[in-house]
Formats: structure tokens, sequence, C-alpha cells
């Protein structure tokens, strides 16, 4: 459903370029969970902004269900962004003038959906979360596990084919990300495909399948599957 | 989607408290002073459109362009044109309305007071609001009389004295040939009807409107005796009213015409041209009237009025952008979760629109309560008509959404334009070339302020310039007593009074002296036409003025007075003012004593002129000193100059009024102390700056606001950064003066635009007048100092506390 062919990425500033993706190759199935892990400045963010749209490559083709997203207007990306992907990322991002039922419901607003079930869905995605009772609440009153539990059930409430976490648990302590990993897990195992950045080697784990990086490239073993952790999963 | 923009919104507003209240207020305080401009502007453009078909009606006025002399513009007509233009056009409504002054008295209320003689016809053109009684017929009737609601309040304590008896005292002198210059006369009028006070936005004068057809009247006497090539008057106001713009256009292009056709029953007017002028186009047109509107004020206003709208914008621009970057999050997890461009647009622009909103709602509570205010000070009813006047809504509505969307827009661009990417990135952000519009912003908020100061400090300096000027004439302690005999007993008995310090007569104040131009030879035997003016002995001596040259007017010498017989070998010794000596081709003042002159084209006969007087200012500073020609001639002398004894004013006051009375005189005495009509000749210029200072005023504060704001939001910036240079050892001082030459550097910026620009605009402005004072550089160095000093210290205390902060606090900032 998602596949990369040759596809580079270069940050030019005035006096360096860099060469974040170098000829990246990756195909994602259907309902997989991908776990992506590389030394610190090696792309991971980078490929996982493409993979979610809010980055266009420098060249090569980016197949996104179906269509080949690499070429697009900001506007057509914003269109398949809305679509059908979700975002966790490592510093929560929650919007501080929102309490925590808007900014769930943030996720709905430019999809278009009726504000009666809106309410319903926001309910639903807390309740699953376990906060459905610190719904009135605004982030700042929230501890940092609250706050990206909440970022999560932002990625879910709108019903994404993708979520995409970028070091979802990486502010978190592990008794906190653990519990973020469960519920993301859970999101999978009901049929979303899910893309994860992490640094830990036991939430990789997890996944699967699991692609390293090393300055902007795959490594060769990405592309190989790891069945036996999906014996494992959940 | 709305609620949640609203909430947004709202929530930033509360928690941006500072911020919020700063970019609200100074643009609640910008609006309300553009709002109060605003009115008055219309106040100025709408007057005389009050009254119903003000477009048909027009007032015959003449032009008179006297050689050598600027234009001069009169209102008023000879009276005995209406019959005529009545005749020729007769699809026109012809009035007059002849103001005259009199004694009027009810019971104990006596008092002198402006009247209009008018033709019944008058109420045919102006539709004026009944209180009591009738119009039509109001005034058929020989001794009937209408009234203002404030007369008849005055005079009766009601506004529905219909039927009910005025005294009136008149006939001393009007003027028209045939009126006995002896005789005063007390005539009883019967109040008819009573109209509405008219509003201030008029250049009508109306009080106490009594029939023409009175005998006694100056219209009936013209009327009934047409003076013919005999004499003439122009006291008259003509109106007519047609009933269209063709007629109009019809009539001013058949006037010359007319005039050729009645020649030879009308006296020969040879410099005068009559001028039909639309009633809605007096008040800015020019005339006599001084306290006619000048476009030059409006323009001024109105550019206060956008530089003031301009300061508030910018604040707002500021401010609004300042606090983006705070919004970056939202705004990137607004676009991973679909929103387009248009959307972020969209609530940003409605969220500076909320401001707006906000602003202008308190702006119009803030105009209505200082419209009383503006009223008094400028003397009008300006009425702010929110519930009644349409367009003043609309200007209202259309005013705050421009400011919105061009306040909006900026930020709202963009903010928006975040490439969610780099936001998520979270790293601190900069708009793109944010830092450079808002450098810009600074500097042209700082430009703004010294612009302020410089035009400020200009007319500050000028007005006080025209106001010492005018004093140059020692005018402490004089009262005028005007319409006074000056050749019976009652001058000297004055002079006499204990507390009487001096007396001497003149004909005409003089401050303002009626313009009475005579034909003078100058030096090459060619007559040229001056100013004249009769004084009697003593007069530039009691104004504390000393001959440059030669000798004033004396007794000593019986030949300085002009006889009063004209046939005489003589007319008399002349003093000229410095104008007057280069006017008629003298090289020096002391080069003219003792030269003959001469005041009577007709047979030459020679006046000696025996002494120079300095130029001093007669009039307003806007116009030159004219050239001038002191003469004495005791029968045109009407005015005596008393001046008082400060400490025993009351008793000498108290006397003067008693010796008038026992001189036997039917009318109240007027007088009126010298410097307040100084002041009254001034009052447009004092007003006119203290208007400005006022508005300058709001500006700065605005600015100011703005540049509170303005440190607060970048200290806040740089916080971060600061925590670093802290680490890393910089002292207290080192940050202050981070912060402070952040500041400075726009300020000196902003003096490269503010003067030239301010010189040029400034100059233009002086060259209004004929005498003012020079550009100097302090005018422009003390505000550039200001600024830089406003700047220091509304950085200082920000930079103070961000100074202060230790650096573990300023790096976990974030
Ligand atoms: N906006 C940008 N401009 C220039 N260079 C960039 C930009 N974003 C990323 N880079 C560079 O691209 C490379 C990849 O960055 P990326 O953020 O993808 O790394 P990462 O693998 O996510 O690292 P980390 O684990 O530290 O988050 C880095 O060398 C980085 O310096
Ligand atoms: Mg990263």
């Amino acid at each position: 459903m998602l596949k990369l062919e040759h596809l580079t990425k270069i940050y030019r500033t005035t006096d360096v370029e860099t060469l974040a993706l170098d000829d990246v190759c990756l195909t994602i199935k259907r309902g997989e969970f991908l776990a992506i892990m590389g030394p610190s400045g090696c792309g991971k963010s980078t490929l996982l902004n493409i993979l979610g749209l809010v980055d266009s490559p420098t060249s090569g083709a980016y197949w996104f269900l179906g269509t080949d997203v690499a070429r697009c207007s900001e506007d057509e990306l914003t269109l398949h962004r809305r679509a059908g992907v979700g975002f966790v990322f490592q510093s929560f991002n929650l919007i501080d003038d929102l309490n925590v039922e808007e900014n769930v419901e943030v996720a709905l607003i430019y999809r278009h959906v009726p504000s009666d079930e809106r309410r319903r869905r926001v309910a639903a995605a807390l309740d699953k979360v376990g906060l459905a009772h610190r719904a009135r609440h605004m982030p700042q009153q929230l501890s940092g596990g609250q706050q990206q539990r909440v970022a999560v059930a932002r990625a879910l409430v709108s019903a994404p084919k993708i979520i995409l976490a970028d070091e979802p648990t990486g502010n978190l302590d592990t008794a906190n990300g653990d519990a973020v990993m469960d519920m993301l897990r859970g999101i999978n195992a009901s049929g979303t495909t899910l893309i994860m950045v992490t640094h830990s080697e036991s939430y990789a784990a997890r996944a699967d399948r699991v692609v390293r990086m090393l300055d902007g490239h795959l490594m060769d073993d990405a592309s190989e599957e790891i069945p036996a952790t999906h014996a494992i999963g959940l | 989607m709305f609620r949640n923009y609203l909430i947004t919104a709202l929530r930033n507003l509360v928690r941006n408290r500072l911020y919020a209240s700063i970019s609200i207020c100074g643009l609640a305080i910008g609006l309300a002073a553009v709002f109060l401009i605003a009115l008055f502007v219309r106040d100025d453009l709408s007057y005389d459109r009050f009254f119903p078909d003000y477009r048909n009606i027009y007032l015959l006025g003449m032009e008179a362009s006297l050689p050598g002399r600027a234009r001069l513009y009169r209102d008023s007509t000879p009276a005995e044109l209406a019959p005529l233009l009545r005749a020729d056009f007769p699809s026109a409504v012809v009035a007059r309305i002849w103001p005259q002054s009199v004694v009027v008295r009810h019971g104990d209320i006596e008092n002198n007071e402006r009247v209009q003689w008018a033709d019944a016809n008058i109420f045919d053109i102006f539709k004026f609001k009944v209180v009591a009684g009738t119009l039509a017929n109001a005034l058929t009737e020989p001794n009937s009389v209408v009234l203002t609601r404030e007369m008849a309040r005055k005079y009766f304590g009601t506004a529905d004295p219909i039927g009910e008896a005025l005294e009136l005292g008149f006939g001393a002198d009007d003027g028209t040939p045939g009126s006995d210059r002896k005789a005063f006369k007390k005539r009883l009028f019967s109040v008819t009807a009573v109209i509405e006070d008219l509003p201030s936005d008029t250049e009508m004068e109306v009080d106490i409107l009594l029939a023409g057809v009175t005998a006694d009247s100056p219209i009936a006497r013209i009327d009934a005796n047409p003076p013919g090539q005999d004499g003439f008057t122009i006291d008259s106001l003509t109106y007519l009213k047609v009933p269209g713009s063709a007629t109009a256009r019809e009539i001013r292009n058949g006037l010359p015409a007319f005039l050729k056709r009645h020649k030879s029953r009308l006296f020969a007017l040879p410099y005068l041209t009559p001028l039909l002028r639309p009633i809605a186009s007096l008040h800015l047109a020019p005339g006599v009237a001084p306290s006619r509107g000048h476009i030059q004020t409006i323009y001024a206003m109105v550019a206060l009025g956008a530089l003031i709208l301009l300061a508030a914008g910018i604040n707002f621009v500021n401010l609004m952008t300042a606090r983006a970057t705070r919004r970056a999050v939202e705004v990137g997890v607004r676009k991973t979760n679909g929103a387009a461009r248009r959307h972020l647009i969209a609530q940003f622009m409605g969220e500076a629109m909320v401001y707006v909103a906000i602003a202008v709602a308190i702006a119009t509570v803030l105009a209505w309560v200082l419209l009383p205010s503006l009223n008094s000070f400028l003397d009008r009813t300006i009425e702010l008509g929110l519930l009644t006047d349409i367009r003043s809504v609309g200007f209202l509505l259309g005013i705050s959404v421009l400011v919105g969307v061009l306040a909006g827009a900026y930020p709202a661009l963009a903010l928006s334009a975040f490439h969610p990417a780099t936001v998520l990135r979270a790293v601190t952000l900069q708009l793109s070339g944010a830092s450079l519009v808002r450098q810009c912003l600074v500097v042209l908020q700082f430009a703004l302020l010294i612009g302020l100061l410089i035009a400020t400090g200009v007319v500050y300096r000028q007005t006080h310039f025209a106001l010492t000027e005018a004093r140059r004439l020692d005018t402490d302690q004089v009262i005028l007593v005007t319409d006074a005999p000056c050749r019976g007993a009652f001058k000297d008995e004055v002079a006499d009074i204990p507390g009487v310090r001096g007396v001497a007569c003149s004909s005409g104040s003089p401050l303002g002296m009626a313009v009475s131009l005579g034909q003078v030879k100058a030096v090459d035997g060619s007559y040229i036409s001056l100013d004249t003016h009769s004084v009697g002995y003593g007069f530039l001596e009691f104004y504390g003025l000393k001959p440059l040259a030669g000798r004033f007017f004396s007794k000593d010498h019986p030949g300085d007075a002009m006889p009063e017989d004209p046939q005489a070998s003589t007319r008399g010794a002349v003093v000229l003012n410095e104008a007057a000596v280069r006017r008629l081709g003298f090289t020096s003042a002391a080069q003219a004593i003792g030269k003959s002159t001469s005041l009577d084209p007709q047979k030459g006969v020679a006046s000696e002129i025996i002494g120079v007087v300095p130029d001093f200012a007669l009039d307003a500073v806007q116009k030159a000193v004219p050239p001038i020609v002191y003469f004495v001639y005791p029968g045109l002398q009407d005015i005596i100059s008393v001046r008082i004894d400060g400490d025993r004013a009351p008793e000498a006051l108290a006397a003067i009024d008693r010796l008038w009375t026992q001189a036997g005189s039917p009318r109240p005495i007027t007088r009126s102390f010298l410097d307040q009509r100084v002041t009254a000749l001034y009052a447009d210029i004092v007003r006119q700056e203290t208007l400005l200072a006022v508005f300058s005023g709001v500006a700065l504060s605005i600015a100011i606001l703005g540049l509170i704001g303005m440190s607060a939001s970048m200290s806040e910036l740089r916080t971060k950064e600061i925590g670093v240079r802290k680490a890393m050892g910089a002292s207290r001082g080192d940050v202050v003066r981070l912060l402070l030459w952040q500041f400075a550097r726009p300020v000196v910026l902003a003096n490269l635009i503010a003067w030239p620009i301010g010189y040029c605009l400034m100059q233009q402005w002086l060259n209004g007048f004929a005498r003012h004072i020079a550009l100097g550089p302090w005018l422009f160095l003390t505000p550039s100092v200001a600024a830089i000093v406003i700047a220091t210290v509304t950085v200082w205390r920000q930079a103070l506390v961000v100074a202060n902060t230790r650096a573990v606090t300023a790096l976990r900032y974030e």
C-alpha cells in the first residue's frame, strides 16, 4: 500500500547540502507494524515526514495508496493526508489553548465530520486511551504520559489507514512508554498500518518488521521480514 | 470548526493578556481618535446641509479684486439688488437678511444683540423647524419678530411667547441713506413664531428675525427709496432659491448682463464682481468671517487620523507576528491533521477580526464619552448619530474591517505558510522574513513618533510666536469701548476716573482694523491704494509704540489734524508704518520724514510725513502686516481705548459704565478687554495647536504601547539566548546593553526618515504664515533625543527583568 522507489531527499541550505535520504526503496503492506531504527541524524524523521506527506522527496517515487504523490502540490498532499494519516510525535505537540477533548477534536475538524458524531468519536477515542475522565483538562495539567495518550487518541480518532509515530516514547519513562506502546499495538492489531521510529530495541522487537538506517541509507536486511516477531505480537 | 477557532482565539487572548490588551487598547484608542476626527471632518464638510433642499439655495456675494491687494470675498451685497433680481429672474425666490446690532429689552432683561432684518419670503428659502406659531406670514406684518428658542428663553423664559411684545432700540447709525444718525428710537415688536436653534454646522446667523417691511428697517428704507447712483450699502445678505442647478447656472451667467442692464440704477462698484455660491460651500470657501473652516485643517486632521491608524495597525501586526512563533505547534498540528492553508488564513484573519471587534466596541464607547468634551472645545454640536445615521455606522464598520484585514493579513499569511515538517522539528521558529518585517515596522513606528514630535514642536513654537508677536502692542489691561463718540465730554471724563491710566481714540480696533482704503501718493507721483486709519492724539504712544523716525501726532502742532472742511488747503500730517515707507518708494524711514505725500488724488492737496511707526501685527499672523497710513480725523473715530489699573479694575469699570449712562446714551455700553479679543483672534490657531497636540499625544501613547509590547516579546524570544550568554559569563550590564542596542538602531534609522519628511511638511505649513519661525536644528534634535529616551525607558524595565533571570531558568524556559 505504501511504496518508495529510489527516494532521495536533499536539504539545501546556503552553504551545505545534506543528503538526508539516499536512494531509499521500501514497501509497506497494509496492516503492517514497521519499526525504523538508526543513529541520530540518519534520516529517520525525514523518512517519516515523507511517508506522512508533510514533506516531499527531492527525487524518486512514492506510491501512496496507489498514487504517486512525490510531485504533488501542498494542497494535494493535504487532501491525501486528510484521507489517511495520523501522527504521534515525540514532543506530543498538543495545542496549549485547547483542552484534551478539543485537542482530539482537531483531527476531525478538517475532515468534515458532523459535530455530534465528532463528539461521539472523541469520547470513544479518549475512552480507548483511558482518559475519558480528563476530557476537560488543559494539556499543562497532565503528565507527560497522559499527554502522549491524548496525542494517540488524536491520531486514532480519525480512523486513519496509517499512523506515523516519531519516537512516541522518547520523552516517557518505562511505565508510561509501555502503556503507549500497548495502545499503539492495539490499534495496529485492529488493522491500522503503524510506522514507528524508536531508539528502543525492546519496543522495536514488538514490530512486525524492523528497518535500520545509516546516513540516509536503508540497511540491507531492511526488506527482510522477521516472521518470528509476528508470533510474539499481542 | 468555527467554535474551535473561537475557543483558541479567546483562550489565546486570555493567556496573552499583556499583548492582547496592548494591541486591543492601542487599536481602541486609535480608532476612537479616528472616529472623532471623522466626525469633526464630516461636520466641517456638511455645513448648512441640514436645510431641506440646500442644494438649490445660493448666496449672492461679491469678490473684490483691488489692485495690488489680495482678493477679498464678501458675503454681503447691496440690498437694492433684490427687487431687480426678482424682476429679471422670476423663477428664483430672492430674500434678504440684514444683520444689525440693536438694543433688545423685555422687562429687566436688556442687551445689545445682533438681530436680522429679513424679507417675509425668507421662510420660502429656509425651512426652519418651528417650535411655536407658524412661519407662513410670520414676517409679513410690520413690527413682527421671529425668535429662536434660545432667544425666546432668554427674554421670555419660555419657548412659546407668541403674541408677546419685545422692545427694540435702534437707529443711531445703520448707515443707510436717509437714516437719522442722531435719533434713537424704541419700538415694540410682536412675537409671531419661535424656531428651533440652528445646529453649530451653519454659516448662517439667525437669532432674532425682524420683519423687513417695518418702517424702521434698513430694508424697507432702501426699497422705498433706492439710492440709485448716489450711494450704496453692502450690508445685506441676498439669498436665492432656484428650482434646479440649471437655473443657478443661467443666473450666474446672466449676472454681468444684469448689472449692465441696471447700470443707471446702481452705484458703480468698479472692483467688485458678483459671486453666486451654494450655501453648502460657504464654510470652506474663502470669506471674511473668521470662524470659517480651513480646508488645510481638514487635511491636517485626516493625515493625523491616518497616522494614528497606521501606528495602531503597526502595533497590531507586530504583536500578532511576535506571538506567531508560539503558535507554530498549533499550526503544525492543524496542518498534519489536514488543515489547508486557507483554513489557517481564515482562522488567523478571524482571530484578528475578533480583536478588532473588541477594539471597535471600546472605541465606540470612548468616542461617545469624549464627544461632549470635543464639542465644548470646538463650540459645536456634533452628534455621533450611531442610531440615526446609516453612513456613520457604515464608516465605522468599514474602517474596522479594513484595519482588521490589513493588520490580520500579514500574520495570517506568514503563519499559515509554516511548513509542518519544519514546525514539528520543534526547533525555534522564525517566520519567513518576519524579523525583517518587524525591524521595518519598528523603524516606521519610531519615525512616526519622531515626526509627530517635530510637528507638535513646530506648531507650538509658531503659536507661541504668533501670540507674542501680537503682543508687541501693549494690550495689557486695555478695554475697548466701541460705538463711542470720541468728540464729546465722555472721553475726557473717563480719563479723569481714578484707576484709569490713559485714554486714546481710533477709527477701529487696533486689532483687525476695518479696511478703509485710501489713495496715497507715492514718491514717483502715482497714487497707490493703501490702508488708511484715523487715530486720535496719543493713540500710538498709548499702545507703547515709539517712532522709528520723526515724531507722532501732537496737539502742539495744530497742522497735524485733518481739517473738517474738505475745501481747506491742507489735509493734515500723516504717519507711515515701515511697510508703507517701502511701498511708497522711500529708501528709509529717515528719508521719508518731512517729505510730502497726498491722500487726495482729485486735488493733490499735500500732507506732510511727520513720523514712521514700526510694523505691528494688526491681524492674525497668517497675513503680512499691510502698508498703513495714519492720520488724525476726529470725525471718523468711534472706539475709545482705556487703560486701567489692574488693582482698581472693578471700580474703574463701574465708573466708566456710570459715566456712559450719565452721558445719556440710549444704548448699553459695549466694552471688552483687548486681551480677550487678541485671544479670540488667535483662537483658531490655538485650537488647531491643541487638537494637534491631543491627537499627537494619542499617536504617541499608541506608539509607546507598541514599544512596550515589542520589547516584551523580543526579550521573551531571546530568553534562551540570554540564558546561554549568561551561562557563558555575560553580566547583567552586558544583557541590558544588548537589548537596548536592539532598539537604539531603529531610532537612528527612523531619524533618517522623519527628518527630511518632517522638514518638508513643516516648512510648507509655516509658509502659510506671512511671519513665521525658522526651522532650527533643535526642533529636530529634541524629538530624536526624546524618542531615544522613550525607547530606553520602555525597554529598560523589560531588559532588567530578563537580565535578572537566573541562567538556569532562562535555559529551561522552553
Ligand atoms: N530542515 C532541514 N534543513 C537542513 N538539514 C536538515 C533539515 N532537517 C533535517 N536535516 C538534516 O538531515 C539529516 C537527517 O535528519 P533527521 O531529522 O531525519 O534525523 P533523525 O534520524 O530523525 O535524527 P534524530 O534521531 O536525532 O531525531 C540530518 O543530518 C539533519 O541535519
Ligand atoms: Mg528525529
